[in-house]
Protein backbone atom coordinates (compact mmCIF):
# COMPACT_ATOMS: atom_id res chain seq x y z
CA UNK A 1 0.00 0.00 0.00
CA UNK A 2 2.66 2.30 1.28
CA UNK A 3 4.64 1.60 -1.88
CA UNK A 4 1.90 2.43 -4.36
CA UNK A 5 1.29 5.46 -2.06
CA UNK A 6 4.93 6.43 -2.97
CA UNK A 7 5.26 5.64 -6.34
CA UNK A 8 2.31 8.00 -7.24
CA UNK A 9 3.47 10.57 -5.29
CA UNK A 10 6.97 10.77 -6.82
CA UNK A 11 5.63 10.24 -10.57
CA UNK A 12 3.52 12.82 -9.24
CA UNK A 13 6.33 14.82 -8.35
CA UNK A 14 8.59 13.73 -11.56
CA UNK A 15 6.02 15.41 -13.66
CA UNK A 16 6.01 18.32 -12.13
CA UNK A 17 9.77 19.09 -12.15
CA UNK A 18 9.50 18.16 -15.77
CA UNK A 19 7.52 20.67 -16.60
CA UNK A 20 9.05 23.31 -15.22
CA UNK A 21 12.72 22.76 -15.67
CA UNK A 22 12.50 22.05 -19.52
CA UNK A 23 11.39 25.89 -20.11
CA UNK A 24 14.30 26.93 -17.53
CA UNK A 25 16.79 25.20 -18.67
CA UNK A 26 16.03 26.42 -22.06
CA UNK A 27 16.05 30.22 -21.03
CA UNK A 28 19.40 29.19 -19.18
CA UNK A 29 20.74 28.24 -21.85
CA UNK A 30 20.45 31.55 -23.72
CA UNK A 31 20.77 33.47 -21.11
CA UNK A 32 23.82 32.33 -20.38
CA UNK A 33 25.60 35.21 -21.75
CA UNK A 34 26.64 32.89 -24.92
CA UNK A 35 27.02 35.48 -27.83
CA UNK A 36 25.49 35.27 -30.76
CA UNK A 37 26.76 32.40 -32.84
CA UNK A 38 29.13 33.64 -35.73
CA UNK A 39 26.65 31.97 -38.63
CA UNK A 40 23.98 34.34 -37.23
CA UNK A 41 26.24 37.30 -36.36
CA UNK A 42 27.18 37.18 -40.41
CA UNK A 43 23.34 36.48 -41.29
CA UNK A 44 22.34 39.79 -39.13
CA UNK A 45 25.74 41.88 -41.34
CA UNK A 46 24.60 40.94 -44.73
CA UNK A 47 20.67 41.22 -43.58
CA UNK A 48 21.85 45.22 -42.64
CA UNK A 49 23.97 45.53 -46.10
CA UNK A 50 21.32 44.61 -48.52
CA UNK A 51 18.32 46.51 -46.78
CA UNK A 52 20.80 49.75 -46.48
CA UNK A 53 21.33 49.33 -49.71
CA UNK A 54 18.05 49.33 -50.76
CA UNK A 55 16.97 51.81 -48.96
CA UNK A 56 19.42 53.84 -50.93
CA UNK A 57 18.14 53.09 -53.96
CA UNK A 58 14.44 54.04 -52.79
CA UNK A 59 13.23 50.03 -52.95
CA UNK A 60 13.14 48.96 -49.23
CA UNK A 61 9.95 47.00 -48.85
CA UNK A 62 8.03 47.35 -45.37
CA UNK A 63 8.19 43.60 -44.86
CA UNK A 64 12.82 43.42 -45.68
CA UNK A 65 12.81 46.67 -42.64
CA UNK A 66 10.34 44.84 -40.38
CA UNK A 67 12.32 41.56 -40.60
CA UNK A 68 15.70 43.55 -40.24
CA UNK A 69 13.94 45.05 -36.76
CA UNK A 70 12.95 41.36 -35.58
CA UNK A 71 16.45 40.14 -36.52
CA UNK A 72 18.02 43.20 -34.20
CA UNK A 73 15.72 42.45 -31.33
CA UNK A 74 16.57 38.74 -31.48
CA UNK A 75 20.40 39.70 -31.22
CA UNK A 76 19.94 41.99 -28.43
CA UNK A 77 18.64 38.61 -26.53
CA UNK A 78 21.43 36.71 -28.03
CA UNK A 79 18.47 34.17 -29.89
CA UNK A 80 21.06 33.06 -32.90
CA UNK A 81 18.23 30.84 -34.55
CA UNK A 82 15.88 33.71 -34.66
CA UNK A 83 18.41 36.10 -35.85
CA UNK A 84 19.45 33.64 -38.91
CA UNK A 85 15.75 33.48 -39.59
CA UNK A 86 14.68 36.53 -39.18
CA UNK A 87 17.74 37.89 -41.04
CA UNK A 88 17.32 35.38 -43.92
CA UNK A 89 13.77 36.77 -44.51
CA UNK A 90 14.80 40.54 -44.59
CA UNK A 91 17.87 39.61 -47.01
CA UNK A 92 15.73 37.89 -49.16
CA UNK A 93 12.83 40.65 -48.97
CA UNK A 94 15.64 43.15 -49.67
CA UNK A 95 16.79 41.74 -52.44
CA UNK A 96 13.49 41.36 -54.29
CA UNK A 97 12.85 45.09 -53.77
CA UNK A 98 16.24 45.96 -55.37
CA UNK A 99 15.52 43.39 -58.18
CA UNK A 100 12.07 44.99 -58.70
CA UNK A 101 13.60 48.42 -60.00
CA UNK A 102 14.68 46.15 -63.12
CA UNK A 103 11.03 45.20 -63.84
CA UNK A 104 9.32 47.13 -66.92
CA UNK A 105 7.49 49.86 -66.48
CA UNK A 106 3.63 49.86 -66.40
CA UNK A 107 1.40 50.92 -68.89
CA UNK A 108 4.81 51.68 -71.08
CA UNK A 109 3.97 55.45 -73.36
CA UNK B 1 -15.27 -1.63 -2.23
CA UNK B 2 -11.26 -0.61 -1.73
CA UNK B 3 -10.80 2.75 -0.57
CA UNK B 4 -7.88 4.41 -1.44
CA UNK B 5 -6.31 6.36 1.62
CA UNK B 6 -6.32 10.42 1.40
CA UNK B 7 -2.48 10.27 0.48
CA UNK B 8 -3.00 8.47 -3.04
CA UNK B 9 -6.08 10.22 -4.10
CA UNK B 10 -4.21 13.30 -3.29
CA UNK B 11 -1.38 12.48 -5.58
CA UNK B 12 -3.65 11.24 -8.03
CA UNK B 13 -5.89 14.36 -8.18
CA UNK B 14 -2.43 16.08 -8.43
CA UNK B 15 -1.86 13.84 -11.62
CA UNK B 16 -4.60 14.55 -13.27
CA UNK B 17 -4.40 18.34 -12.70
CA UNK B 18 -0.90 18.24 -14.73
CA UNK B 19 -2.37 16.44 -17.11
CA UNK B 20 -5.25 19.14 -17.59
CA UNK B 21 -2.56 22.08 -17.91
CA UNK B 22 -0.45 20.31 -20.49
CA UNK B 23 -4.06 19.69 -22.22
CA UNK B 24 -4.62 23.63 -22.01
CA UNK B 25 -1.08 24.69 -22.85
CA UNK B 26 -1.08 22.28 -26.08
CA UNK B 27 -4.44 23.84 -27.63
CA UNK B 28 -3.65 27.05 -27.15
CA UNK B 29 -1.39 26.40 -30.22
CA UNK B 30 -3.42 28.44 -33.54
CA UNK B 31 -4.86 26.28 -36.01
CA UNK B 32 -3.39 26.53 -39.24
CA UNK B 33 -5.56 28.73 -41.60
CA UNK B 34 -7.60 27.47 -44.53
CA UNK B 35 -7.80 28.27 -48.31
CA UNK B 36 -10.71 30.59 -47.74
CA UNK B 37 -9.24 32.40 -44.50
CA UNK B 38 -6.24 32.74 -46.63
CA UNK B 39 -8.15 33.98 -49.75
CA UNK B 40 -9.77 36.61 -47.50
CA UNK B 41 -7.06 38.00 -45.37
CA UNK B 42 -6.53 41.39 -45.94
CA UNK B 43 -2.61 40.57 -44.75
CA UNK B 44 -2.45 37.37 -46.83
CA UNK B 45 -4.23 36.48 -50.16
CA UNK B 46 -6.77 39.51 -49.77
CA UNK B 47 -8.51 37.93 -52.81
CA UNK B 48 -11.83 39.64 -52.59
CA UNK B 49 -9.88 43.04 -52.99
CA UNK B 50 -10.07 42.40 -56.88
CA UNK B 51 -11.65 39.15 -57.36
CA UNK B 52 -15.52 38.45 -56.49
CA UNK B 53 -16.04 35.11 -56.12
CA UNK B 54 -20.24 34.60 -56.37
CA UNK B 55 -19.82 30.73 -55.55
CA UNK B 56 -19.47 31.14 -52.18
CA UNK B 57 -21.80 33.54 -50.37
CA UNK B 58 -19.14 34.70 -47.18
CA UNK B 59 -17.32 36.11 -50.08
CA UNK B 60 -18.39 40.47 -49.90
CA UNK B 61 -16.45 42.52 -52.21
CA UNK B 62 -17.59 45.03 -54.58
CA UNK B 63 -14.81 44.57 -56.64
CA UNK B 64 -14.75 44.13 -60.24
CA UNK B 65 -11.49 45.15 -61.22
CA UNK B 66 -10.28 41.13 -62.32
CA UNK B 67 -12.23 38.52 -63.00
CA UNK B 68 -14.39 37.12 -61.08
CA UNK B 69 -13.56 33.47 -59.83
CA UNK B 70 -15.97 30.91 -61.15
CA UNK B 71 -15.98 27.70 -62.95
CA UNK B 72 -12.29 27.70 -62.01
CA UNK B 73 -11.64 23.57 -63.00
CA UNK B 74 -12.81 24.25 -66.41
CA UNK B 75 -10.90 27.93 -66.83
CA UNK B 76 -7.81 26.23 -65.20
CA UNK B 77 -7.73 22.01 -65.88
CA UNK B 78 -3.76 22.17 -65.53
CA UNK B 79 -3.63 22.89 -61.96
CA UNK B 80 0.01 23.76 -62.56
CA UNK B 81 -1.09 26.97 -64.35
CA UNK B 82 -3.25 28.27 -61.83
CA UNK B 83 -0.47 27.55 -59.30
CA UNK B 84 1.83 29.74 -62.02
CA UNK B 85 -0.27 32.52 -62.02
CA UNK B 86 -0.74 33.25 -58.16
CA UNK B 87 3.12 32.85 -58.21
CA UNK B 88 3.45 35.29 -60.83
CA UNK B 89 0.78 36.68 -62.20
CA UNK B 90 2.64 39.16 -64.96
CA UNK B 91 4.46 36.24 -66.81
CA UNK B 92 0.69 35.43 -68.55
CA UNK B 93 0.10 39.80 -68.42
CA UNK B 94 3.06 42.03 -68.20
CA UNK B 95 1.15 44.90 -66.89
CA UNK B 96 -1.24 42.76 -64.28
CA UNK B 97 -2.12 44.43 -61.26
CA UNK B 98 -2.24 40.73 -59.79
CA UNK B 99 0.86 41.05 -56.75
CA UNK B 100 3.07 38.14 -57.34
CA UNK B 101 2.38 36.09 -54.36
CA UNK B 102 5.21 33.50 -55.07
CA UNK B 103 7.31 35.24 -56.34
CA UNK B 104 7.24 38.16 -53.72
CA UNK B 105 7.08 35.44 -51.40
CA UNK B 106 3.81 37.45 -50.11
CA UNK B 107 2.25 33.60 -49.50
CA UNK B 108 4.07 30.61 -48.64
CA UNK B 109 4.51 27.48 -51.12
CA UNK B 110 2.12 25.83 -48.42
CA UNK B 111 -0.27 28.77 -48.25
CA UNK B 112 -0.33 29.20 -52.37
CA UNK B 113 -1.64 25.46 -52.44
CA UNK B 114 -4.25 25.79 -50.00
CA UNK B 115 -5.32 29.00 -51.70
CA UNK B 116 -5.40 27.05 -55.19
CA UNK B 117 -7.19 23.92 -53.50
CA UNK B 118 -9.82 26.41 -52.30
CA UNK B 119 -10.00 28.27 -55.56
CA UNK B 120 -10.86 25.36 -57.50
CA UNK B 121 -14.12 24.56 -55.24
CA UNK B 122 -15.50 27.73 -56.59
CA UNK C 1 21.21 85.99 -97.34
CA UNK C 2 22.19 86.57 -94.15
CA UNK C 3 18.57 87.77 -93.75
CA UNK C 4 17.20 84.19 -94.46
CA UNK C 5 19.48 82.15 -92.50
CA UNK C 6 18.69 84.21 -89.52
CA UNK C 7 15.15 83.90 -90.42
CA UNK C 8 15.29 79.66 -90.77
CA UNK C 9 17.87 79.67 -87.02
CA UNK C 10 15.10 81.21 -85.29
CA UNK C 11 12.41 79.16 -86.97
CA UNK C 12 14.43 76.42 -85.86
CA UNK C 13 14.99 77.03 -82.29
CA UNK C 14 11.14 78.04 -82.27
CA UNK C 15 10.12 74.23 -83.45
CA UNK C 16 13.03 72.69 -80.76
CA UNK C 17 11.30 75.12 -77.56
CA UNK C 18 8.06 73.79 -78.78
CA UNK C 19 8.59 70.56 -78.81
CA UNK C 20 10.65 70.86 -75.28
CA UNK C 21 6.85 71.04 -74.03
CA UNK C 22 5.39 68.96 -76.54
CA UNK C 23 6.78 65.67 -75.33
CA UNK C 24 5.18 66.31 -71.61
CA UNK C 25 1.53 67.62 -73.40
CA UNK C 26 1.33 64.85 -75.59
CA UNK C 27 1.59 62.94 -72.72
CA UNK C 28 -0.75 64.35 -70.61
CA UNK C 29 -3.54 64.52 -73.58
CA UNK C 30 -3.09 61.04 -73.99
CA UNK C 31 -3.79 60.25 -70.30
CA UNK C 32 -6.64 62.59 -70.55
CA UNK C 33 -8.20 61.36 -73.65
CA UNK C 34 -7.80 57.96 -72.17
CA UNK C 35 -10.41 58.62 -69.42
CA UNK C 36 -12.72 60.65 -71.73
CA UNK C 37 -13.29 57.78 -73.85
CA UNK C 38 -14.48 55.41 -71.30
CA UNK C 39 -16.08 57.91 -69.27
CA UNK C 40 -17.27 59.90 -71.69
CA UNK C 41 -20.10 61.20 -69.08
CA UNK C 42 -18.17 62.99 -66.71
CA UNK C 43 -17.04 66.51 -67.63
CA UNK C 44 -13.52 67.68 -67.50
CA UNK C 45 -13.87 69.74 -64.76
CA UNK C 46 -15.49 66.89 -62.32
CA UNK C 47 -11.89 65.28 -63.00
CA UNK C 48 -11.00 67.03 -59.37
CA UNK C 49 -13.41 65.04 -57.92
CA UNK C 50 -12.08 62.09 -58.25
CA UNK C 51 -13.65 59.16 -57.30
CA UNK C 52 -16.40 60.87 -55.99
CA UNK C 53 -16.66 61.47 -59.74
CA UNK C 54 -18.02 57.90 -59.51
CA UNK C 55 -20.26 57.54 -57.02
CA UNK C 56 -23.60 60.07 -57.10
CA UNK C 57 -23.63 59.22 -53.19
CA UNK C 58 -20.46 59.53 -52.09
CA UNK C 59 -20.56 62.83 -53.68
CA UNK C 60 -23.70 63.75 -52.25
CA UNK C 61 -21.77 62.68 -49.01
CA UNK C 62 -19.19 65.16 -49.80
CA UNK C 63 -21.50 68.15 -50.53
CA UNK C 64 -22.72 67.49 -47.28
CA UNK C 65 -19.52 67.65 -45.05
CA UNK C 66 -18.02 70.65 -47.66
CA UNK C 67 -21.26 72.86 -46.25
CA UNK C 68 -19.94 72.92 -43.64
CA UNK C 69 -16.38 71.74 -42.31
CA UNK C 70 -15.98 70.12 -39.11
CA UNK C 71 -12.12 71.00 -40.02
CA UNK C 72 -12.46 74.74 -40.28
CA UNK C 73 -10.65 75.25 -36.67
CA UNK C 74 -7.90 73.85 -38.36
CA UNK C 75 -8.39 75.87 -41.56
CA UNK C 76 -8.37 78.99 -38.54
CA UNK C 77 -5.25 77.84 -37.37
CA UNK C 78 -3.98 77.64 -40.48
CA UNK C 79 -4.65 81.28 -41.18
CA UNK C 80 -3.22 82.41 -38.23
CA UNK C 81 0.23 80.61 -39.28
CA UNK C 82 -0.18 82.71 -42.41
CA UNK C 83 -1.04 86.03 -40.96
CA UNK C 84 1.11 86.16 -38.30
CA UNK C 85 4.09 87.97 -39.42
CA UNK C 86 7.81 86.95 -38.97
CA UNK C 87 10.34 88.24 -35.95
CA UNK C 88 11.16 91.14 -39.04
CA UNK C 89 8.33 92.57 -39.40
CA UNK C 90 7.60 90.68 -42.69
CA UNK C 91 5.18 88.43 -43.57
CA UNK C 92 4.61 85.39 -46.33
CA UNK C 93 1.97 87.62 -48.59
CA UNK C 94 4.94 89.72 -48.85
CA UNK C 95 6.98 87.09 -51.01
CA UNK C 96 4.27 86.27 -53.05
CA UNK C 97 2.55 88.51 -55.85
CA UNK C 98 -0.65 89.24 -55.27
CA UNK C 99 -0.06 88.90 -51.69
CA UNK C 100 -0.13 85.35 -52.53
CA UNK C 101 -3.12 85.12 -54.01
CA UNK C 102 -3.81 82.75 -57.17
CA UNK C 103 0.35 81.36 -57.38
CA UNK C 104 -0.22 77.77 -55.81
CA UNK C 105 -1.28 76.45 -59.57
CA UNK C 106 2.39 77.13 -60.42
CA UNK C 107 4.03 75.09 -58.01
CA UNK C 108 5.85 72.56 -58.56
CA UNK C 109 7.88 75.26 -60.71
CA UNK C 110 11.58 73.92 -62.32
CA UNK C 111 13.43 76.46 -60.59
CA UNK C 112 17.03 77.12 -63.51
CA UNK C 113 19.01 78.38 -60.90
CA UNK C 114 19.58 75.61 -58.41
CA UNK C 115 18.25 72.82 -61.25
CA UNK C 116 15.37 71.56 -58.95
CA UNK C 117 12.00 71.09 -58.59
CA UNK C 118 10.59 73.55 -56.13
CA UNK C 119 6.88 72.89 -54.36
CA UNK C 120 4.70 75.46 -53.38
CA UNK C 121 5.47 74.31 -49.68
CA UNK C 122 9.46 75.19 -50.01
CA UNK C 123 8.70 78.20 -51.27
CA UNK C 124 7.59 78.96 -48.01
CA UNK C 125 9.82 77.63 -46.37
CA UNK C 126 11.96 79.82 -49.22
CA UNK C 127 10.02 82.55 -47.64
CA UNK C 128 10.50 81.97 -44.13
CA UNK C 129 14.53 81.34 -43.88
CA UNK C 130 14.61 84.28 -46.15
CA UNK C 131 12.83 86.07 -43.16
CA UNK C 132 15.31 84.99 -40.80
CA UNK C 133 13.01 82.17 -39.44
CA UNK C 134 13.98 78.02 -39.56
CA UNK C 135 12.17 75.96 -42.28
CA UNK C 136 9.36 74.16 -41.29
CA UNK C 137 9.95 70.54 -41.41
CA UNK C 138 7.40 68.86 -44.99
CA UNK C 139 6.01 66.18 -42.83
CA UNK C 140 4.62 68.02 -39.97
CA UNK C 141 1.61 68.27 -40.13
CA UNK C 142 0.88 70.89 -37.32
CA UNK C 143 3.21 73.31 -39.20
CA UNK C 144 3.73 72.87 -42.49
CA UNK C 145 0.13 71.04 -43.22
CA UNK C 146 -1.69 73.90 -41.49
CA UNK C 147 -0.24 77.01 -43.36
CA UNK C 148 -0.89 75.31 -46.37
CA UNK C 149 -4.20 74.32 -45.30
CA UNK C 150 -4.93 77.89 -45.37
CA UNK C 151 -2.12 79.35 -48.16
CA UNK C 152 -3.17 77.11 -50.75
CA UNK C 153 -7.27 78.07 -50.35
CA UNK C 154 -5.56 81.54 -51.78
CA UNK C 155 -5.37 79.70 -54.94
CA UNK C 156 -8.78 78.23 -55.11
CA UNK C 157 -10.11 78.41 -58.36
CA UNK C 158 -7.28 78.66 -60.37
CA UNK C 159 -6.40 76.54 -62.76
CA UNK C 160 -2.89 74.20 -62.10
CA UNK C 161 -0.42 75.46 -64.91
CA UNK C 162 2.68 73.70 -64.60
CA UNK C 163 5.55 74.92 -67.18
CA UNK C 164 8.00 72.21 -68.28
CA UNK C 165 10.64 74.39 -70.17
CA UNK C 166 14.37 73.21 -70.61
CA UNK C 167 15.96 70.11 -70.95
CA UNK C 168 16.59 69.94 -66.80
CA UNK C 169 13.18 70.52 -66.40
CA UNK C 170 12.32 67.87 -68.55
CA UNK C 171 14.44 65.49 -66.78
CA UNK C 172 12.58 66.08 -63.86
CA UNK C 173 9.16 65.98 -65.17
CA UNK C 174 10.02 62.65 -66.68
CA UNK C 175 11.94 60.98 -63.44
CA UNK C 176 8.22 61.79 -61.81
CA UNK C 177 6.95 59.97 -65.15
CA UNK C 178 9.30 56.83 -64.33
CA UNK C 179 8.39 56.83 -60.80
CA UNK C 180 4.63 57.50 -61.53
CA UNK C 181 5.21 54.17 -63.86
CA UNK C 182 6.77 51.97 -61.90
CA UNK C 183 6.15 49.00 -59.72
CA UNK C 184 7.03 49.27 -55.84
CA UNK C 185 6.71 47.41 -52.23
CA UNK C 186 5.98 43.47 -52.16
CA UNK C 187 2.68 44.52 -53.42
CA UNK C 188 4.22 45.45 -57.08
CA UNK C 189 1.33 48.04 -57.73
CA UNK C 190 2.76 51.51 -59.86
CA UNK C 191 0.63 54.57 -59.47
CA UNK C 192 -0.39 54.24 -63.51
CA UNK C 193 -1.40 51.01 -62.85
CA UNK C 194 -4.09 51.83 -60.76
CA UNK C 195 -4.94 55.61 -61.82
CA UNK C 196 -4.45 55.62 -65.62
CA UNK C 197 -4.63 51.95 -66.40
CA UNK C 198 -7.82 51.05 -64.20
CA UNK C 199 -9.60 54.28 -63.79
CA UNK C 200 -13.55 53.90 -62.15
CA UNK C 201 -12.55 50.75 -61.40
CA UNK C 202 -13.13 49.00 -57.94
CA UNK C 203 -10.72 48.20 -55.57
CA UNK C 204 -12.35 46.63 -52.86
CA UNK C 205 -14.89 49.07 -51.82
CA UNK C 206 -13.37 52.10 -53.43
CA UNK C 207 -13.74 53.33 -57.11
CA UNK C 208 -10.31 54.42 -58.37
CA UNK C 209 -9.65 57.89 -59.38
CA UNK C 210 -8.10 59.35 -62.70
CA UNK C 211 -4.80 60.77 -62.48
CA UNK C 212 -5.61 64.55 -63.99
CA UNK C 213 -7.22 66.04 -61.05
CA UNK C 214 -5.72 64.33 -58.35
CA UNK C 215 -3.10 66.80 -57.43
CA UNK C 216 -5.34 69.84 -57.84
CA UNK C 217 -7.31 68.85 -54.43
CA UNK C 218 -4.43 69.23 -50.99
CA UNK C 219 -4.12 69.72 -48.11
CA UNK C 220 -6.91 67.24 -47.22
CA UNK C 221 -8.57 66.36 -44.34
CA UNK C 222 -9.64 62.92 -44.47
CA UNK C 223 -11.46 59.75 -43.13
CA UNK C 224 -13.55 59.67 -40.05
CA UNK C 225 -10.98 62.02 -38.26
CA UNK C 226 -10.29 64.77 -40.33
CA UNK C 227 -6.81 64.04 -40.43
CA UNK C 228 -4.40 66.63 -42.15
CA UNK C 229 -2.50 64.99 -45.57
CA UNK C 230 -0.70 67.11 -47.53
CA UNK C 231 0.02 65.50 -51.65
CA UNK C 232 3.56 64.16 -50.82
CA UNK C 233 1.96 63.29 -47.27
CA UNK C 234 -0.43 60.73 -49.35
CA UNK C 235 2.41 59.64 -51.68
CA UNK C 236 3.84 58.35 -48.39
CA UNK C 237 0.64 56.33 -47.08
CA UNK C 238 0.39 55.05 -50.65
CA UNK C 239 3.65 53.89 -50.55
CA UNK C 240 3.25 52.41 -47.21
CA UNK C 241 -0.18 50.46 -48.65
CA UNK C 242 1.85 48.57 -50.88
CA UNK C 243 4.59 47.88 -48.94
CA UNK C 244 6.88 50.18 -49.93
CA UNK C 245 9.28 51.89 -47.17
CA UNK C 246 7.80 55.51 -47.63
CA UNK C 247 10.12 58.09 -49.37
CA UNK C 248 11.05 61.71 -47.46
CA UNK C 249 8.43 63.87 -47.46
CA UNK C 250 9.91 66.63 -49.44
CA UNK C 251 12.86 65.24 -50.82
CA UNK C 252 13.92 64.59 -54.57
CA UNK C 253 12.04 61.76 -55.31
CA UNK C 254 8.71 62.86 -54.00
CA UNK C 255 9.15 66.19 -55.64
CA UNK C 256 9.50 65.06 -58.90
CA UNK C 257 6.41 63.42 -58.54
CA UNK C 258 4.40 66.12 -57.66
CA UNK C 259 5.54 67.97 -60.67
CA UNK C 260 5.07 65.32 -63.07
CA UNK C 261 1.83 64.61 -61.37
CA UNK C 262 0.36 67.94 -61.07
CA UNK C 263 1.15 69.07 -65.11
CA UNK C 264 -1.57 65.61 -65.22
CA UNK C 265 -3.63 68.28 -63.62
CA UNK C 266 -3.39 71.23 -66.07
CA UNK C 267 -5.92 73.56 -67.19
CA UNK C 268 -8.22 71.91 -63.89
CA UNK C 269 -9.50 74.65 -61.11
CA UNK C 270 -7.68 73.70 -57.13
CA UNK C 271 -9.38 73.55 -54.82
CA UNK C 272 -7.45 73.29 -51.11
CA UNK C 273 -8.64 71.38 -47.59
CA UNK C 274 -11.45 69.64 -49.13
CA UNK C 275 -12.94 66.18 -47.33
CA UNK C 276 -11.76 62.79 -48.39
CA UNK C 277 -13.10 59.59 -46.91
Amino acid sequence: MKVIRNAVWMLAGGIFLLGITGPVAHAAENASGAALTVEAAKALSNAEFLVGMAKNKKSLWTTAAGALTQAQEAAKKQDSEAVIRYSAVASEQAFLGLAQSGYPLTGAD
Amino acid sequence: MYQFPTSIRAAGACLILIAGFIQTVRADEPKAPTGQELAFDNRKGNCLACHAMPGDSKAVTNTNIAPPLISMKERFPDRAKLYAQLWDASKANADSLMPPFGKHKILSDDEINKVVDYIYGL
Amino acid sequence: MKQLIWIMSCLGWLAIAANAQAAPEDHRLKVVKAVQKIYPAIKFEDYVHGALAFSPDAKDQYDAIMAFPPYDAEIEKGAKLWETPFKNGKRYADCFPREGRNVAGNYPLFDAATKKVVTFEMALNQCRTANGEDPYKHSDMNTMGLLTAYARTLSDGMKMNIKVEGKEALAAFEAGQKFFHQRRGQLNFSCAGCHISNVGNVLRTEYLSMAPGQATHWPAFRGGDYALFTLQRRYAACNQMVRLAPLEIGGEEYNNLEYYHSYLSNGLPLKASVFRK
